[in-house]
């Protein structure tokens, strides 16, 4: 599959100046268009997967930047997704590394399991820890998430359609008042909501390489959700990654379940508003996620929705298409790149004024409050569906923000 | 002597360890640039961050005659960035700051490895732009388009990039460093300014620039004419140009690629279309709108069947999008092809378009049409399979098209330069005396040869010892029969 | 080998050219072109292609003749330097007059050149045709290298249609920078803008006629000024000609300039100053030495390149 990939790539470069490892460091290698030319490399067998060369492709944050400037349409996402898959059938990482990434992978798509480690997190900034471990601390909210959604939110008055909700692995144990919002937002606007007993759904894992691992999670969630019109998903990486598993898993229910995916912004900017809005009066950054902008092709996804609170105004943030540095696992395997590109995506969100920023990603909101709090100028981080939450439910403007994780 | 371990530790301890590329690899990304049909292996790339680093660098290099190459983003499509196999990249992205801005002068001072629409950029809310537009600008760099002497679409009235240098530091391929002009104009003594920009790289590296920009226009105007032929097309081009009128851009495209733009962009040019113009406009309104109206009437006599002008930003944007997306989208109707880069004059238009699409049911190669037809600067799109073993073929009907250009009278390239690709047909366009002058020239800058070697200029090693057929040049060819 | 009733030898063939210079070379003789040789018997236009707006033309032919030719099929040379320089001339001194602000010096409408050098070879670089990459750009390098080069003996250019109308609107001001500033930052195109210091300001515009009266009303609305004539831009190209002194400035440091110098004319987008009085203004730009010194050097390699023998002088 790899090579017919890979020779779609004409060496134009478009792609450098979109791509944040090309900004941060001006070096080919770290660009999409010299890690397709690795992969060649790699193909013809001229290039081995050793250290050196496995380094350019864990530094690719997988922000999908390249594919918006891509003019011969590169499927870049494909070619990145299963070279990291080769990657870790083929290369032995070294013991930290290794120990790290499989640390993770027993934590982050376990809601409990997650819990439990961000309530432990605390413990790691008085605790001798090797540098490699730092970032889960440094990276660890302060927020404590709590609650759940309900199995079933009936329809605010005549029922419009039936939809089931991605409740997510980090969502619900990190932003479990997200999915709650949520709820009440398509139930208000006239849709059933049911938010089935389900697991991760693969996306870390099939963004990090562990493909069997990513494979198997996502049929599990598939078989979890029957029976509704849309599945509506407010974590856009996880989006980004349930649109394609019809490619994947390669089979008709995979592809009927990835037609039926839609994010929550673009599914309120189809669906009529039902419910009456209340005046937000608000300046709020909008910082659009990198699989909602590049993966999914939905540039400001969020923004209809959001145009139609009375008071509210929008602003976004300079270099919206470049990454955050977030990136799934990005900020705690590779820190120094993701702090990087942390600092600088804070110091254009501060740049606009806004008095709290936005953004439809969990891993965005965690990494840009992140480097809010080191610049010591931390700013309520919201996802837009609470916006719009907050703005049916009439809460005041200064409440909102009081209440707000930062 | 060559790049050996003190070579290494020497550039690492000036640049930064991180600086200086050595693992194999790493390297095999820096083999080719735009034009992957030419590769090389260097054995080093250096990334330096200062004019005085490019220098110690270039010392290295000149002290140990290790040749060397600049490279900004390897966007160029004749090679000119390939590197010397186990020779050294010198590799200026790391050089991309904004020096000054001095709008009262209307100049900007940049670093070479500044994207050329980044100076747009810088200086496009004060309501200034800079001119130049290759169509890689959102990536390709100031220094490269210096090397280039890059056009662009609008450069049919604003002029090329030696137009628009003023001013430049430019690093000897020995190691000195010279100041070649500055914020004013025309400095005393022979234009060494003129002759480094479009010089490709071997006369020396430019390490900051000083460029020209302009107001932006009071109006801007862009319409599109959609003809049966491209004969009818070309005809009109050729009535536009001698009328006088100087739009700031006429690109023409053919049946193909208007196909190839649909199937990737969708423009919706006017359905049945054997040729699109599309004419742009800018100045002083009153002018603009004088020209926009003989413009019509120009296109209309030569049998336009429809016209359409962009009534603004959006619409106008909506016309351009299937010229810039044209190269790329190209890639969906064929499996490979080649950008050739030749150049008539404007009134022999119709004559060179027929003989190309003569050449292609010669040589059984589509051929896609989409240039600058306001200069002359074709740029045919041979298209072959290579899986079918159609390379070679392909290669000998590029290159017919370019004899067919020279017979014209015209130039073997307009904008892409001659690099690794077109070294050896330069005996086609300039006689062996014509070289030998290049060859003093490019020796009085770099005695040792290390500054882009095998570029531009053809070299036994390279193109064998066979001399291209002779041909007087243009120039010389002229008046020739009068005088006999 | 004609002699036009002089005694200096005139060349009107590029072998005759050729066999003047070899000989010259290979007796060591010092030879000035335009002095010890003229090129006035290559007077020829060679080829005007008015469909293209290009042409190729000798180099002994004067710019008034060129223009003259150029003028049956509506077009002309845009280049109006002080005097009527042979197109040789024209080109190895780099000189350009008020139009220079929007057509530029004869370096940015040279489209190719014929060179002979002092060895007798003949060499061609640049092409016919408006857009061409190819090669070294000779015919730029040798703009403004005073004959010490080579022997230039055809060359191409550019042309342009002659303008259907064209006014002029003189500024008398005290506040010449003012002036000019205001112009710069307004979309007017003017073909010509000259300060001629002190007092005067001097716009040209070219085009169409209601275009040209469009521009003028707009320029006046500005800055005011009254209808001129020829006569400005025949005093202007007369100072410029007389001007013992050019000095370069960065053109946002026009008001500098005109504080420090008591007169001059003052082409104020290429940031050139032609004064009479020998005053020495400090330059804007001044050079590192190390800087010039490796610049001097260059420039004596590339002398040396195309004549080693140093046959040919300024």
């Amino acid at each position: 599959m790899i090579p017919e990939l890979t020779a779609d790539c004409v060496h134009c470069g478009f792609c450098l100046p979109t791509c944040p490892t090309y900004v941060l460091w001006s070096e080919e290698m770290d660009s999409p268009r010299g890690r397709i030319h690795l992969m060649d490399a790699r193909l013809d067998g001229t290039v081995a997967l050793n250290a050196t060369v496995t380094t350019h492709f864990d530094r690719c944050l997988g922000c999908m930047a390249c594919l918006s400037s891509c003019p011969s349409g590169v499927r870049y996402d494909r070619l990145i997704e299963s070279t990291r898959h080769a990657v870790e059938q083929e290369y032995q990482r070294p013991a930290g590394d290794r120990l790290l990434r499989g640390l993770l992978f027993r934590v982050l798509p376990h809601p409990r399991r997650m819990r439990a480690a961000l309530r432990l997190a605390p413990l790691g900034k008085v605790t001798p820890l090797p540098k490699r471990f730092r970032p889960l601390v440094e990276m660890a909210p302060r927020w404590r998430g709590r609650g759940s959604v309900p199995q079933l939110t009936p329809a605010v008055g005549a029922r419009r359609g039936r939809v089931g909700l991605l409740t997510g692995c980090v969502q619900s144990a990190v932003f479990p008042d997200v999915n709650r919002a949520t709820a009440r937002v398509l139930a208000a606007d006239g849709l059933e909501v049911v938010a089935p007993p389900q697991g991760c759904c693969g996306a870390l894992s099939v963004h990090a390489g562990r493909l069997d691992e990513g494979k198997a999670f996502a049929r599990e969630l598939i078989r979890a959700f029957t029976d509704v019109d849309v599945v509506v998903v407010n974590s856009s990486g996880c989006g980004s990654h349930l649109k394609e598993l019809g490619w994947l898993l390669g089979d008709e229910d995979a592809a009927a379940f990835s037609a039926k995916v839609q994010d929550v912004g673009e599914l309120l900017g189809q669906l009529g508003p039902r419910a009456a809005r209340h005046p937000l009066p608000l300046t709020v950054a909008l910082q659009d996620s990198c699989h909602l902008r590049h993966a999914q092709r939905l540039p400001l996804a969020a923004l209809p929705s959001l145009t139609r609170i009375p008071g509210l105004e929008i602003v976004e943030p300079a270099e919206q298409d470049l990454c955050c540095g977030s990136a799934g696992i990005y900020n705690i395997v590779q820190p120094d790149a993701a702090r990087s590109l942390g600092d600088r995506k804070a110091a254009a969100v501060l740049a606009t004024g806004a008095s709290a920023f936005a953004s439809a990603n969990p891993g965005c909101l965690v990494q840009i409050s992140a480097a809010l709090r080191r610049a010591q100028r931390p700013l309520p981080a919201l996802h837009p569906v609470e916006l719009v939450d907050a703005s049916i439910s009439g809460v005041p403007a200064g409440r909102l923000r009081s209440d707000a994780r930062r | 002597m060559g790049i050996d371990a003190s070579f290494v530790d020497g550039l690492r301890s000036a640049l930064g360890q991180q600086h200086v590329i050595t693992e194999p690899e790493q390297l095999r990304v820096y083999e080719c640039d735009g034009l992957t049909g030419h590769r090389a292996l260097p054995q080093l790339v250096a990334l330096p961050g200062t004019t005085e680093e490019v220098q110690t660098v270039v010392r290295a290099c000149y002290g140990a005659r290790v040749p060397f190459v600049a490279r900004g983003a390897g966007t160029g499509l004749s090679g000119g960035a390939t590197p010397m196999a186990g020779g050294a990249v010198i590799s200026l992205t790391r050089m991309n700051q904004i020096l000054e801005i001095d709008l009262e002068s209307g100049r900007i001072v940049v670093q070479p490895g500044v994207a050329n629409l980044d100076v747009t950029r810088a200086v496009a809310a004060d309501g200034y732009f800079y001119a130049p537009d290759p169509s890689s600008q959102q990536v390709c760099t100031i220094g490269g388009n210096v090397a280039e002497n890059s056009g662009g679409a609008h450069c049919l009235k604003h002029g090329f990039t030696v137009h628009h240098v003023t001013g430049a530091t430019l690093v000897l391929p020995e190691g000195d460093t010279v100041e070649l002009g500055g914020k004013a104009l025309d400095p005393d003594g022979m234009d060494l300014l003129g002759v480094v920009v479009g010089s490709e790289g071997t006369l020396g590296i430019v390490t900051e620039v000083t460029l020209r920009i302009l107001r932006v226009p009071e109006t801007v105007r862009t319409l599109l004419a959609g003809f049966e032929t491209t004969d009818a097309a070309g005809a009109a081009v050729s009535g536009i140009v001698s009328t006088g009128i100087l739009p700031s851009a006429i690109e023409m495209m053919d049946r193909l690629t208007i196909e190839a733009a649909e199937r990737s962009t969708a423009p919706g040019y006017p359905a049945g279309a054997g040729a699109v113009l599309l004419v742009e406009l800018d100045g002083v309104a009153a002018q603009v709108e004088e020209d926009a109206a003989e413009v019509e009437r120009i296109c209309l006599e030569f049998g336009a069947f429809e016209l359409r002008v962009a009534a603004d930003e959006v619409a106008r944007a909506l016309l351009w999008k299937g010229r810039k997306s044209a190269f790329a989208a190209m890639g969906r109707i064929a499996t490979d092809y080649y950008v050739q880069d030749g150049v008539v004059p404007r009134t022999k238009l119709p004559e060179v378009l027929r003989r190309i699409e003569e050449l292609s049911e010669e040589y059984g190669l589509r051929v896609g049409n989409v240039f600058h037809a306001g200069d002359g600067n074709l740029h045919p799109l041979v298209l072959y399979d290579s899986g079918q073993g159609e390379t070679e073929r392909a290669r000998e009907l590029a290159e017919a098209i370019l004899e067919a250009c020279l017979e014209a009278g015209g130039s073997l390239t307009g904008e892409h330069g001659v690099g690794m690709d077109k070294a050896c047909s330069m005996p086609r366009m300039f006689s062996e005396r014509d070289l030998a002058v290049f060859t003093r020239l490019r020796d009085a800058f770099d005695p040792e040869g290390l500054c882009n070697p095998g570029k531009v200029v053809p070299t036994p090693r390279l193109c064998g010892e066979v001399p291209g057929p002779y041909r007087a040049h243009a120039l010389e060819r002229i008046g020739v029969a009068e005088r006999l | 080998m004609r002699s036009r009733g002089s005694a200096l030898p005139s060349v009107s063939s590029l072998e005759e050219a050729a066999a003047v210079l070899q000989a010259a070379n290979n007796e060591g003789r010092g030879l000035r072109i335009g002095r010890d040789v003229t090129t006035d018997g290559l007077d020829r236009v060679l080829e005007h292609e008015a469909g293209d707006l290009t042409c190729t033309v000798e180099s002994g032919l004067r710019l008034s003749a060129l223009n003259a030719a150029l003028a049956l099929e509506g077009q002309r040379l845009s280049l109006d330097p002080p005097g009527d320089p042979t197109i040789g001339a024209l080109l190895s001194e780099n000189v350009s007059g008020p139009l220079r602000h929007r057509f530029g010096a004869p370096r940015d409408l040279v489209l190719g050149v014929t060179l002979v050098l002092a060895d007798g070879t003949i060499a061609s670089a640049g092409g016919k045709v408006v857009k061409n990459v190819a090669g070294y750009d000779l015919s730029r390098l040798v703009c403004g290298s005073r004959g010490r080069l080579a022997l230039i003996a055809r060359a191409s250019f550019r042309l342009h249609p002659l303008p259907q109308s064209q006014r002029t609107l003189v500024v008398a001001t005290d506040d010449a920078a003012e002036t000019v500033a205001v112009l710069f930052g307004s979309r007017l195109e003017p073909s010509a803008l000259d300060v001629l210091h002190p007092g005067r300001v001097a716009v040209r515009f070219e085009g169409s006629e209601t275009a040209v009266d469009a521009q003028v009303a707009t320029a006046q609305a500005l800055v005011a000024g009254n209808e001129g004539d020829e006569e400005i831009w025949a005093e202007s190209r007369r100072r410029q000609q007389e001007a013992r002194r050019t000095t370069r400035f960065a053109p946002g440091e026009l008001r500098d300039i005109l504080e420090r110098l008591p007169e001059a004319v003052v082409r104020p987008s290429a940031g050139v100053a032609y004064t009479a009085t020998g005053i020495q203004p400090t330059s804007s730009e001044p050079q590192s030495p190390p800087s010039a010194e490796a610049l001097h050097r260059l420039e004596e390699r590339i002398l040396r390149a195309f004549d080693p023998k140093g046959t040919l002088r300024e």
